[in-house]
């Protein structure tokens, strides 16, 4: 935020004009993506809500959102989780993140593979292995019963469908709070230090305040994210914890409502745009046109923002004095680190539990498993299908981060640059990709592509993850410019840089580390998407998630565990491959 | 919705023109396929494996056309109407119940004639109808644990509904789809008499073991893993799915009273190769190959003869055997229409939320 602050926009005057008042139009290829490929198939199908299979106009649908006692309930339940879920997402990442960017660049990518490690298990197969490893005969409810605790009831509960989400979560927070935290300059905390300030004052007043936009950024994505959960609530809650999803999946894909389906997609729509309205006025994170003045959020509310965090600065100071006093062996920074450690330990049980259940030899996904076998690594090396499946989903992956880095970025790069009021409207725009259901958008392609012979394609794939892994991958790029200093490409365009050189010698590896980061998120988008390769697979061209939902017809098979461990073994290697690799050329 | 979706085509169309360039690569990969070969959507798993070894393989070997099976959703009637809707044949033909069939032809008809004939005379009556080929029949029933009840546990639904009888945790379907009708049962409804399903009663049925039920599991797999973990003491459960869980060392034993229904083939109307999908689907009516599928698969056949080649001691665990079905009525399609899978949704919804 600071950064942006003092770049004021009378310093743009210094840069070639063209340049900046042509950044819009950098947003056109990416704008006609989605008005292409999400908003012209999703409108179709939203319109369902209000356009009864009779061709005429009924509000009904939409109403009885509201007026059912059970679905306003639904609501009411899907709304609170994910602000509790962003709350404590929020709250677990920060001092994560914070601890990471302490680290070397070459650290900080190794604890990032091992944080980003359950991304790569199928959703399904981590929510199973919850009910494998909480359920009330697992060792650990035991132990909660031995030590006088409810052990049989740790599953189907509010709890546990919280703990659920909050752990998927929790590596896509990290991952959007990165960038940010990595461009905070630390010499401003050596500044602060030198001219008096304790280390908890400089954390508080200097840190802080110039990480709030990657916690924004985080945030934002985490509570829009969390808004469409259906697999967890679904295996790990009661119906008290039924979220709208559900209610998405039920109506069009079980009872052939589209109008009701659809009305809860636009409740759902509705109330998230509003969430990232209110998110953008507090944070101001579109960076809306006008100059960097019109950008910053509500002055009053950043200079309370500022006010608070430098009273809870003052306030625990003495805290941590007396705490350094008291405890003069174990610094803070220690504590910090068992903290993060203890963090990246958890994220990585379901990962570490999936192994050994792979290699049972029962039939069943059993924590700990009866005996020891390579059968189910048999089974899958065994399977043209399952190979196939795999290979398209890397493939697919691929192609799809390619994809969605050239749309995302160069629409965020304009955002940033351009001071035209329609960067307002295009940011709100490729937010909503995140908030339609899934379901929704993957019909509304199906239509569409129907048309463009694009069903069961490699093509179509990507298109459709593309869509999906768009807005993710705009808001964490986004992040990136916003807070790059803009004057070192003035400076490099004053010594008479052209525009290309100085956004390929200065910009590009300033920012590289917020490109990296979508482009890590979107493979892991498009490797994770399930609906997409249901509809637009339609069973033939199948991705990895798309087997293993057809693979638990009658049970969930330990194969599943098998490809998973597959899947991490080859993601572990290729990044060891890479970071040897980058070793080699560039020793550190 | 049809005609919306008409006009919705024709303005898709316009703005398609231009991305036609796109659409080039796709046609090199969707001609990979032989003309001479057929697509087959299942339930995909192990019943998708046994369908591949007793019909796919064989049709091949005899007629030498590739019968490809992919899987399909656990309800594909969505995108068995997209599909149709938007005349992109995916599948030649579809796996489905007799419910998924009906909802098919509520309204618009989605589902092609079929044109066979039961020449041998073998067919169970009613597996064969002018547009579907039953050829799976499965059970709709209770399972429970042995470990914990051993040999006094629960023997009907109305022992299920008993937690004062029977204590411990169940399992429930939530869709209602079959539980509404074993809360009937429970209720002392006559197994002739479920329909049209009394849901007032149901529910009343239901509220005394509200409590105890202590998962309302929502698919198969769900069903399977809370069953074989010990999750919940009894459930309601399909015959296939409980005897993998026992064979693969589950300690559970089924109690034969509930519903049967049955999985078969049926093709999408104006399909393209329909001639060819209705040589396949004649195959699938042979004994000996209802047979092979019997043998990999816990589902019973409905060729009679096909009990011929099946091993008495596999065919006492189908839902066909005759101790077995004797338990079994068939699940009613026609009372689980469009608007009472809505309405008992809905009801269903309430009830668990309040």
């Amino acid at each position: 935020m600071a950064s942006s602050d003092l770049s004021s926009p009378n310093l743009s005057a210094t840069g070639k004009p063209s340049f900046r008042l042509g950044s819009i139009w950098l947003a056109v290829p990416g704008v006609a993506f989605l008005l292409i490929f999400f908003l012209w198939p999703t409108v179709h199908i939203l319109v369902s809500a209000v356009w009864g299979d009779d061709g005429r106009f009924s509000s009904k649908a939409l109403f009885s959102v509201f007026t059912s006692s059970s679905y306003s309930r639904v609501m009411a339940t899907t709304f609170t989780v994910a602000v509790q879920v962003t709350v404590l997402c929020v709250l677990i990442s920060y001092p994560l993140a914070y601890w990471l960017s302490r680290h070397s660049a070459r650290r900080q990518r190794l604890l990032m593979m091992l944080i980003l490690l359950p991304f790569w298990t199928s959703a399904l197969v981590k929510n199973f292995a919850w009910l494998v490893l909480l359920g009330r005969n697992s060792n650990f409810a035991q132990f909660v019963t031995s030590m006088g605790g409810a052990g049989d009831r740790l599953l189907f509960n509010r709890t546990v469908v919280l703990f659920g989400i909050v752990h998927t979560l929790v590596p896509l927070c990290v991952i959007a709070m990165m960038p940010t935290f990595n461009q905070v300059n630390k010499s401003l905390l050596s500044a602060a230090t030198t001219l008096g300030a304790s280390p908890t004052q400089a954390f508080w007043r200097i840190f802080l305040p110039l990480s709030m936009r990657g916690v924004a950024t985080a945030g934002l994505m985490i509570f829009v994210t969390s808004l469409g959960f259906f697999i967890t609530p679904s295996l790990l809650g009661s119906p008290r914890e039924t979220m709208v999803g559900q209610l998405i999946i039920e109506q069009i894909n079980e009872l052939q409502n589209l109008q009701q389906g659809s009305a809860f997609g636009v409740v759902l729509l509705v109330g998230a745009i509003i969430g990232v309205i209110l998110f953008d006025r507090i944070f101001g994170l579109s960076g809306v046109a006008g100059g960097s003045g019109n950008s910053q959020p509500d002055d009053r509310v950043r200079r309370f923002g500022l006010w608070l965090c430098s009273r809870i600065g003052n306030m625990l100071d003495p805290v941590a004095r007396g705490y350094r006093d008291t405890f003069r062996g174990l610094p803070g920074s220690r504590l910090l680190g068992a903290y993060s450690l203890l963090v990246i330990a958890l994220l990585l049980v379901p990962v570490v539990a999936i192994i050994p259940m792979a290699f049972t030899s029962g039939s069943f996904l059993a924590f700990p498993p009866p005996g020891f076998s390579l059968r189910w690594f048999e089974t899958y090396f065994a399977s043209p299908i399952w190979m196939a499946a795999t290979a398209r989903s890397f493939g697919i992956g691929l192609a799809c981060a390619a994809l969605t880095i050239v749309v995302a970025a160069t629409v965020a790069f304009a955002v940033v640059r351009s001071r035209s009021r329609l960067a307002g409207a295009i940011f709100i725009f490729f937010m909503s990709p995140m908030i339609v259901p899934h379901l929704v958008i993957s019909i509304g392609l199906f239509y569409l592509f129907a048309q463009m012979s694009l069903i069961a394609t490699d093509i179509g794939l990507v298109l459709g993850h593309s869509v999906i892994a768009t807005p993710v991958v705009f808001i964490v790029v986004l992040s990136t410019l916003r807070g790059h200093d803009w004057r070192l490409d003035d400076a490099a365009l004053t010594l008479g840089a052209t525009p290309r050189r100085a956004f390929f010698r200065v910009t590009l590896p300033l920012i590289s580390g917020g490109i990296a980061a979508g482009l890590i998120t979107a493979f892991l988008i498009s490797f994770e998407e399930l609906t997409i390769a249901l509809f637009i697979g339609g069973g033939l061209v199948t991705t990895l998630p798309k087997q293993l939902w057809s693979d638990i017809f009658l049970q969930i098979n330990p194969t599943l565990a098998a490809a998973s461990v597959v899947v991490l073994g080859v993601v572990t290697v290729l990044f060891l491959l890479m970071e040897v690799i980058s070793y080699w050329r560039k020793p550190a | 919705m049809t005609r919306h979706m008409l006009n919705r085509r024709t303005l898709l169309k316009a703005t398609v023109l231009g991305s036609g360039t796109l659409a080039m690569p796709s046609i090199l990969t969707r001609s990979g396929f032989a003309a001479e070969s057929l697509t087959v959507a299942d339930v995909g798993g192990a019943a998708g494996d046994a369908i591949r070894a007793a019909f796919c393989e064989p049709f091949k070997k005899e007629t030498g056309v590739q019968v490809i099976n992919v899987a399909h959703d656990p309800d594909p009637v969505t995108q068995f109407k997209l599909m149709v809707d938007t005349k992109t044949y995916l599948w030649d033909a579809c796996m489905m119940i007799p419910d998924y069939i009906f909802r098919l032809q509520e309204g618009k008809n989605y589902i092609a004639p079929l044109d066979l004939k039961d020449e041998t005379g073998d067919m169970v009556p009613g597996m064969l109808t002018e547009n579907w080929l039953g050829f799976s029949v499965f059970g709709i029933l209770m399972a429970y644990n042995t470990e914990k009840y051993g040999a006094n546990g629960p023997k009907n639904w109305a022992d299920f509904f008993n937690p004062e009888k029977f204590a411990g945790r169940r399992g429930l379907y939530r869709a209602g789809w079959g539980s509404l009708e074993m809360a009937l049962l429970a209720d002392g409804v006559a197994p002739d008499k479920l329909y049209p399903i009394d849901v007032d009663r149901a529910f009343k049925s239901l509220e005394k073991i509200k409590k105890d039920v202590s998962v309302w599991w929502t698919s198969g797999a769900h069903n399977t893993q809370i069953l074989q973990s010990g999750e919940v003491d009894m459930s309601d459960t399909w015959s296939a799915r409980v005897y993998g869980a026992i064979q693969g060392g589950a300690k559970l034993t089924t109690v034969w009273q509930g519903l049967y229904s049955v999985d078969g083939w049926a093709m999408p109307i104006n399909g393209p190769k329909q001639s060819l999908a209705r040589e396949f689907i004649r195959f699938c009516m042979r004994a000996d190959r209802q047979a092979a599928y019997s043998n990999l698969v816990a589902n019973g056949p409905t060729n009679k003869k096909a009990f011929d080649a099946i091993a008495p001691e596999r065919a006492r665990i189908l839902a066909t055997d005759p101790a077995n079905f004797a338990g079994l009525v068939p699940l009613d399609p026609r009372w689980w229409s469009q608007s009472n899978r809505q309405m008992v949704k809905k009801r269903m919804d309430e009830w668990l939320l309040s």
